[in-house]
């Protein structure tokens, strides 16, 4: 979730309303958002991923006072500019692109700090670090409409952050944005935005011009978002277009003609109509638990920023208009789960639906506890291990294929077990010094490879380390216990990559193979660090089930 | 068969009680004592509990032991340093400077100007600066004072028992003498003994230590006296084996879900992309999938999937998302980062109809551990499918939970999961940490529960609650590594009563 800084003196200029951090805690929680600190003026929050119009101070500031009640939820208008982005020589890698104005804006250092904010935020979850969208912001001034974007072989222009034109190329050599972007781009296809005069203002996704740098004397604001995903782009071109207007006391806000992008996708942005969605006033009831009638469901949605238009008092449904910055807004679902925070979770009580069955665990689960019983009883301690092991240390006691993890964070887990064998080989590894000799056993998953597929399999593992034990020790552990369930077994000689050869055997009960038993080979005893004699017995849970019954 | 009025006294009181009555008369102890042959202090308590039983009446009395000191025996043979500076002052013709005297009595320097000090006070000498002249006619009384003392110090060479201190406080003082208080004590025999022994209803019974089968099955039982047990002597504890601290709680956990209507279910550790997110309506660019969040599956395996499912999960997300949805991507092995999957895996089996099912299993997700994280947890998954059920019953079913587990108020607030709306999080007070986070959950969304083929009138409460944050609370541990222990010190040290009385 994106970790969001905003100022609370700019939160109090925007929303009018003034705050004390206890309104600012439950304010945010209706937010969703988690508040990380609150330190003198420095508001820290992790904001819902959901949530893309409150990665900045702006949007912010808009719900705090539509909750706050200082100000009405509006639709926007939007006026043709008159221009025009011409996409039709686009990169077919990253196609699309689109454009939208906001003028009369005033903007300071902390109002570009939170554009600046906004954007990076963007990029990082929606845009998929810029791979599926990318976003620019320029001084509309400085450049001259009507716009392209294109791609180009090569071409020259002056990056942000530098005095002197530089080649695309050496952009993405040179430049630390380059560098950490070339990966997003195909060599000689590089895509840029040009205006007019042919001057290239940004070299998309990588690095924005110098020229057209948005600076506190800027009024007018040119918003692009270039990329793969053409309604994600046109999601994120909203949040931005709505929160640019928010630095205005009379924002107006312009569109472009797109050209050359296929038929389904709008020919004019930004398209700030939002949408209408028709709320069943039984849904809230049948979706809740809870009866509200259709003026507290107009003022619980006010506060929420949406307008819920006039409709008949007796009519079984309301048209409630969704801003076009509420991007996660796309069911009915949605806007009564902000019914229910407008009213309040704690508020709307709770209930207890009667189960209309019994409950019941699972076989193999009833079975474990019982073994788990039964082991307690014969003397061996219960342990239990992580599921995740070594693959080195499984490379040394296996053959059989295990679970590899591609993104390990360290290699102590970088792999699931695919037997016990590994995790009672630690079990032994830790208490080898404190204890003369033990035995424990675990009851625990592992992840196995039986066909073509790996499934999870229930294994009991039993461990017997110390000076005294032989294989005997073992059998006598297995005999026992079979007995106590009502079998008998044979063991058969067979041999395993982690046991001495010659003291390694198959248990058999009737024609079944249920598990393995052995003493541990010395050289995996000294690679682990256990100084003793170590027998392990290994059965999976589900054969044994099955030879009992 | 035991007469109703015999009285059974272990081998000590019974010898006490007999000689009590036979001498029948008041006894001191330290004589009793030699004549049943035991040391006196060893018959104290037996003294204690025969007066307990109203056999005998013990009294009190303190008496002092006076004896001749070393100093005192020493002076007894060489003279009591007043008799001997006399002695050296008629050697002397009566008159002798204080250096002789000094140097002749051999007295140490304190001795010497005590005795001095007490010719003095006596008026049997007088001292001038430098010498010593005796004075005849305070002389003679007080000659006559010390042989008094040395009169009753050649008493004393043997030691003697006196009701009083009286005026030897004095030679006490001088260090001539020790007299060591004795406290006595004195034993008769009460009316009701007497009246016992006269009817021989006094028996003598042993005391054993232990019962033994013997004792048992031959009856001699009824006349041996167990020894009671000191309870104040601390015992060592015994080897034990423990069902392991965290299991026995998920043990407790299950028998609480179980009680709530739930029917367990397992599913898969290893799972597709494809149910542990797309299915639940996670789009494929939402961050949770990066590889930061996610442990995907190295090994190249053949994974197949319903086409069925692929083809919905894909309208689904290019409809409701309007973006270009990769069934590739959907097809990667991941290690499941939540439970979640084997909900929805059960409503695409099971489809309509009233039901609860629940999962407590394993989850995985990239970390690295330290004592509030792990790469490897448990989650209790629940979902009851319903027509009737609502998010307010949901709410019901944490406040539910909290209270079998003993964990208190529940607050509720909004929270966003890409497959409940409404989406909620319930918190719990922790006594040190205030408020945290335990209970996530929702409404399965529309999108979720249309490509699984469950009709619209049903609805699904949903929730995939980290168990190990709430086991560290019953269990009292600081550190989430403590319970997935493999470590025998660390088990037996844990408290398992808590398990239960939460």
């Amino acid at each position: 979730m994106p970790m969001v800084e905003v100022s609370i003196s700019d939160l109090e200029r925007l929303s009018k309303i003034s705050l004390s951090s206890d309104k600012v805690v439950s304010f945010m929680e209706l937010m969703k958002a988690e508040i990380e600190s609150i330190e003198g003026d420095l508001l820290i929050y992790e904001a819902s991923h959901d949530r893309p119009d409150l990665f900045s101070a702006e949007g912010l500031a808009r719900a705090l006072s539509f909750l706050a009640g200082t100000r009405e939820p509006v639709k926007y208008q939007v006026k043709p500019s008159g221009t025009y982005l011409d996409a039709s020589n686009s990169p077919s890698y990253r196609p699309y692109a689109f454009m939208a104005i906001v003028k009369n804006v005033k903007l300071d250092e902390e109002a570009i700090k939170q554009l600046v904010q906004l954007q990076e935020k963007l990029h990082l979850s929606y845009g998929r670090n810029r791979e599926l969208v990318s976003i620019g912001f320029y001084d509309l001034d400085k450049i001259r409409p009507p716009f392209k974007y294109l791609k180009v072989n090569e071409a020259e222009y002056i990056p942000l952050d530098h005095s002197e034109t530089m080649k695309l190329s050496d952009v993405l050599t040179l430049t630390e944005k380059g560098k950490e972007f070339s990966h997003l781009v195909k060599r000689g296809e590089y895509p840029v935005l040009m205006d007019s005069d042919g001057r290239i203002f940004s070299f998309p996704p990588i690095l924005n011009g110098e020229e057209s740098r948005v600076t506190e004397a800027t009024t007018n604001i040119l918003i692009d978002v270039t990329g793969k995903e053409p309604y994600l782009m046109l999601k994120v071109l909203n949040v931005l277009v709505t929160s640019v207007a928010e630095r205005s006391k009379e924002p107006l806000i312009e569109s472009l003609k797109i050209l050359g992008v296929n038929e389904e996708l709008p020919s004019v942005t930004p398209q700030l109509d939002g949408c209408e969605i028709q709320l069943h006033i039984s849904e809230i009831e049948n979706l809740l638990g809870l009866k509200i009638g259709p003026s507290k469901i107009s003022e619980l949605l006010g506060r929420m920023g949406f307008i819920v238009e006039e409709g008949d008092i007796s009519s079984k449904s309301l048209s409630v208009w969704v801003p076009p910055y509420r991007v996660d807004v796309i069911d009915e679902a949605d806007i009564i789960e902000d019914i229910a925070i407008s009213y309040g979770y704690n508020s709307l009580g709770t209930t207890l639906l009667p189960p209309t069955h019994s409950g019941s665990e699972l076989l193999i689960e009833r079975f474990a506890r019982h073994l788990r019983k039964i082991l307690l009883g014969m003397g061996l301690q219960e342990v239990v291990n992580f599921m995740m092991v070594d693959s080195g240390l499984l490379d040394k006691v296996s053959d059989e294929e295990y679970i590899k993890v591609s993104n390990p964070k360290m290699r102590t887990y970088s792999a699931l077990r695919n037997s016990l064998t590994p995790s009672l080989l630690l079990t032994a590894s830790v208490n080898a010094e404190k204890f003369e000799d033990f035995e424990v056993f675990e009851i625990g998953d592992v992840v196995k490879r039986t066909d073509n597929k790996f499934s999870s399999r229930k294994i009991l593992g039993i461990l017997l380390t110390g000076e005294r034990y032989t294989l005997t020790d073992g059998l006598v552990i297995v005999k026992t216990l079979l007995q106590a369930l009502g079998k008998n077994f044979k063991a058969v000689r067979t041999e395993a990559k982690a046991f001495i050869e010659g003291r390694t055997a198959s248990i058999v009960v009737g024609e079944d193979v249920i598990g393995v038993i052995g003493e541990v080979h010395p050289e995996i005893l000294n690679e682990v660090r256990i100084p003793k004699p170590s027998i392990i017995v290994e059965i999976d849970l589900s054969k044994l089930l099955n030879a009992l019954s | 068969m035991r007469g109703e009025n015999e009285v059974y006294l272990p081998e000590r009181l019974y010898l006490i009680a007999e000689t009590v009555c036979r001498e029948k008369r008041k006894l001191n102890a330290r004589e009793l004592s030699a004549l049943i042959g035991k040391k006196q202090e060893d018959i104290m308590r037996d003294l204690a509990e025969l007066e307990s039983k109203g056999l005998i009446r013990v009294s009190y009395k303190t008496t002092y032991l006076l004896r001749l000191s070393e100093l005192g025996i020493k002076y007894l043979e060489s003279g009591l340093p007043e008799e001997r500076i006399i002695n050296i002052l008629r050697t002397h013709g009566g008159r002798a400077s204080l250096q002789t005297l000094m140097k002749e009595s051999a007295l140490t320097s304190k001795e010497f100007s005590a005795a001095l000090g007490r010719l003095r006070k006596a008026g049997a000498a007088m001292i001038s600066s430098h010498e010593v002249i005796l004075n005849e006619r305070g002389l003679t009384a007080f000659e006559e004072s010390i042989r008094r003392i040395k009169e009753t110090m050649n008493k004393l060479k043997e030691p003697l028992q006196a009701n009083s201190v009286g005026e030897l406080k004095e030679l006490k003082y001088r260090g001539i003498i020790e007299i060591t208080p004795v406290k006595e004590v004195f034993v008769e025999p009460t009316p009701a003994l007497l009246d016992l022994c006269s009817r021989s209803l006094i028996k003598k019974a042993i005391v054993v230590t232990k019962l033994t089968s013997d004792l048992i099955t031959s009856g001699k039982w009824r006349e041996v006296r167990l020894k009671e047990f000191n309870l104040d002597i601390d015992v060592p504890t015994r080897k034990m084996r423990k069902p392991h601290p965290y299991l026995e709680f998920l043990e407790r956990v299950r028998e609480i879900i179980v009680g709530m209507g739930f029917r367990e279910v397992k599913g898969p550790h290893v799972e597709t992309a494809l149910w542990n997110f797309d299915v639940l309506f996670v789009p494929q660019y939402h961050p949770s999938r990066r590889d930061s969040d996610v442990y995907y599956v190295a090994n190249n395996v053949d994974v197949d999937e319903d086409p069925l499912v692929i083809s919905k999960v894909k309208e689904i997300h290019e409809k409701r998302l309007k973006y270009r949805w990769d069934p590739r991507q959907a097809l990667s092995l991941v290690l499941r980062t939540h439970t979640t999957p084997v909900s929805v895996k059960t409503i695409w089996k099971e489809g309509a109809g009233e039901y609860r099912a629940f999962s407590l299993d394993r989850v995985f997700r990239p970390d690295t551990p330290d004592a509030t994280h792990l790469m490897e947890f448990h989650q209790l998954e629940g979902i009851i499918v319903s027509k009737r059920v609502t998010f307010r019953d949901l709410l019901g079913i944490f406040k539910e939970l909290a209270n079998a587990l003993g964990l208190g108020e529940v607050r509720f607030r909004p929270a966003y999961f890409p497959f409940t709306e409404p989406s909620v999080e319930g918190y719990i007070r922790h006594p040190r940490l205030g408020w945290i986070e335990v209970f996530p959950g929702g409404m399965f969304r529309r999108e979720v529960l249309k490509p699984l083929g469950l009709p619209d009138e049903y609805k699904v409460a949903a929730w995939g609650i980290g168990i190990d944050r709430i086991a560290m609370m019953v269990l009292g541990k600081d550190d989430i590594r403590d319970l997935y222990t493999n470590d025998l010190q660390v088990i037996n040290l844990t408290n398992l009563g808590k398990v239960v009385i939460q």
